[in-house]
């Protein structure tokens, strides 16, 4: 269990997050959404120990992350980045790479390097250079590195979390399923997914627990029926729209029928 | 070995490693026959042999003082020099993510120097309780922490919340090296003859200058460098996706950065310290083996620090056979490989600079 409470970041005197609890239960797929600058990416920053809060507590199984050395957190928690740029002519099989341990024997590593490039839809993609991919393909390269980093969502009955910062932002509409598919296998398979997504149909359809930041603040947290209403998408996004009911359980966003407001 | 997965280089790597290491051997051996006095090849391999025998029966012949004296230690000088200005470059550039930071170019080097020239000149005044204290290593020493100073400034400078901006980096490595360099004229101005001298000497690099003594002094910093490349490898290797990446993989960031300046400045130091600014091996060299053996630290800071080796000694044979019995300074063979090189980098990748 991931806990945080009363968060706040500042930036200057401006607070970023003000007073954010939240829980992130392993086991379940959180997804993040919210308009932009509602300090989104500050709370994945905060949690996975990148950004030091002015206030408030951010535990991981009960302990304060700050108690963990970074080598520990690495083997707890993986984060996938938004998009990030390589200097050097690595491989692709070299990228995915970083993410195993130096402790597995060489031949391991390999089998889990092809492993994780099966899963993101990347096979046959090890010898290729990694700056000669497309955006979205660099995407899922990393994806795969941070798979890697944490292949099984459970040792030794400690549940690992997986933090992806806008997985599909790059990905077409197959890879953007094939990802999310991903990561609720991840979950369903016992660790923890915390994503942040701006398109709320596949928060919808992917989230267990959808929360909703706003101006700093967690403005709706629960199920994606209880969270997805049109007076949030009114009050949140400022976006007038009747919230569907169809085909399945999720609702949706129809963005036919909406007008900014 | 196991079947070449597609993607990894390491088999390739370790076969270029292996060839690179009977390259510098032959490089060496070649360089102790060559020379203006034209000691012959049969020659030296019968003072070598009688050496290797225990035999000093010729201890006193001019051919023994050339051999053992004088082309033995700057071999030796020139392969150290040559696998510190390498690796420190290859180092930079995974710190700064960009393959352009070398340390003659962004003030590294001239920052070492201004610590040597601080210790030329102003040893005898009020640096004298220093000089006595630290004796002939101040040069070193002083080096080590001008360039250290340099590489933090530079660093702080570029780097805002992890990321490094290139055209940060490269202008304000211009600036800090002017800084230190007109800090070093001005010390040049003001020093009397016999600290003249002692500076053109210097100034001019090369490693003329070889001796056993230096090169003793040497040995500690180099070996401090190699110590600490294993440890560096893999976090270099986290630190070209970025800084909070490589926290997330589970490197102390913090920790690791230093660790890598404190190498840098070590191995420019010495380097300076003893050879003057020689500029561009860090550049070329571990530019060419990225392309060749691949970015990865682990094989690329090895296979450096030997072709960076190689290439200095190589160098430096051009230097001192080229206008027999005269010599040239180094710093112009490694200036015309190195610079068409640099230039041909920026034209291929002139979106990474983007000023």
């Amino acid at each position: 269990m991931l806990e945080v409470q009363n968060l706040t970041v500042r930036a200057g005197k401006r607070a970023i997050l003000d007073r954010v609890s939240l829980k992130v239960a392993p086991g379940e797929l959180t997804v993040v959404v919210g308009p932009n600058g509602a300090g989104k990416s500050t709370i994945m920053k905060a949690v996975t120990g990148e950004l030091r809060p002015a206030e408030g507590t951010i535990t991981l199984e009960g302990r304060g992350i700050g108690a963990y050395p970074a080598y520990e957190m690495a083997r707890r928690r993986a984060v996938l980045p938004q998009a990030s740029s390589l200097a050097f002519p690595f491989t692709v099989h070299e990228v995915v790479r970083l993410g195993t341990s130096g402790a597995m024997p060489a031949a391991d590593r390999a089998a889990r390097v092809s492993a994780a490039l099966a899963r993101v839809d990347l096979n046959g993609f090890g010898g290729r250079f990694f700056q000669e991919l497309s955006g979205g393909e660099q995407q899922r390269v990393h994806l795969a590195r941070v798979l890697c980093q944490v292949w099984e969502p459970v040792v030794d009955g400690v549940p690992r979390y997986l933090f992806l910062d806008e997985p599909t932002a790059s990905l077409d509409l197959r890879h953007q399923l094939l990802t999310l598919d991903t990561a609720r296998a991840f979950a369903a398979a016992g660790g923890g997914v915390v994503a942040i997504l701006h398109d709320l149909n596949l928060a919808a359809l992917y989230a267990d627990k959808i929360l909703v930041v706003s101006a700093g603040r967690i403005a709706a947290d629960g199920a994606p029926r209880e969270v997805l209403t049109d007076a949030m998408m009114r009050e949140v996004f400022g976006v007038s729209v009747q919230v569907g009911g169809v085909p399945a359980d999720a609702p949706f966003i129809l963005p036919h029928t909406a007008r900014a407001s | 070995m196991t079947a070449p997965v597609a993607g990894d280089r390491r088999g390739r790597a370790n076969l270029v490693t292996g060839i690179l290491v009977f390259v510098l051997i032959g490089a060496s051996v070649i360089s102790l026959c060559v020379g203006p006095s034209g000691l012959s090849t049969t020659e030296v391999a019968g003072l070598l042999g009688d050496a290797m025998a225990g035999r000093f029966s010729e201890i006193n012949s001019v051919n023994h003082v050339i051999l053992f004296d004088i082309r033995m230690p700057r071999t030796l000088l020139g392969a150290m020099v040559g696998a510190a200005l390498a690796l420190a470059g290859a180092m930079m550039q995974g710190l700064f993510r960009n393959p352009l930071a070398d340390p003659g170019l962004v003030g590294v080097s001239a920052g070492a120097a201004l610590g040597a020239v601080l210790v030329i000149v102003l040893g005898g005044a009020f640096l004298a309780p220093v000089m006595d204290f630290l004796g002939i290593g101040a040069l070193p020493i002083a080096a080590f922490f001008g360039g250290l100073g340099t590489t933090l400034l530079l660093y702080g400078i570029a780097t805002r919340r992890g990321r490094t901006s290139v055209a940060t980096m490269l202008l304000a490595g211009i600036a800090l090296g002017a800084i230190a360099g007109a800090i070093t004229a001005y010390l040049v101005f003001r020093s009397n003859d016999f600290q003249l001298r002692e500076l053109t000497f210097w100034s001019m690099g090369g490693l003329g200058g070889a001796t056993w003594n230096k090169l003793a002094l040497s040995l500690p910093f180099i070996i401090g460098v190699f110590i600490a490349m294993p440890f560096t490898a893999r976090g270099l290797d986290a630190l070209v996706l970025g800084e909070s990446e490589a926290r997330h993989l589970g490197f102390n960031t913090q920790w690791l950065k230093s660790l890598i300046i404190f190498v840098v400045a070590l191995a420019v130091g010495v380097s300076v310290a003893f050879a003057g600014i020689i500029g561009f091996v860090g550049i070329v060299v571990p530019h060419v083996l990225r392309l060749v053996i691949g970015p990865e630290h682990r094989t690329l800071l090895p296979a450096t620090a030997l072709l960076g080796a190689t290439l200095l000694i190589v160098a430096d044979m051009i230097c001192r056979t080229i206008v027999a019995p005269a010599e040239l300074p180094i710093g112009i063979v490694t200036a015309t490989i190195g610079a068409p090189f640099f230039l041909s980098i920026l034209l291929r990748k002139r979106g990474v600079v983007d000023l």
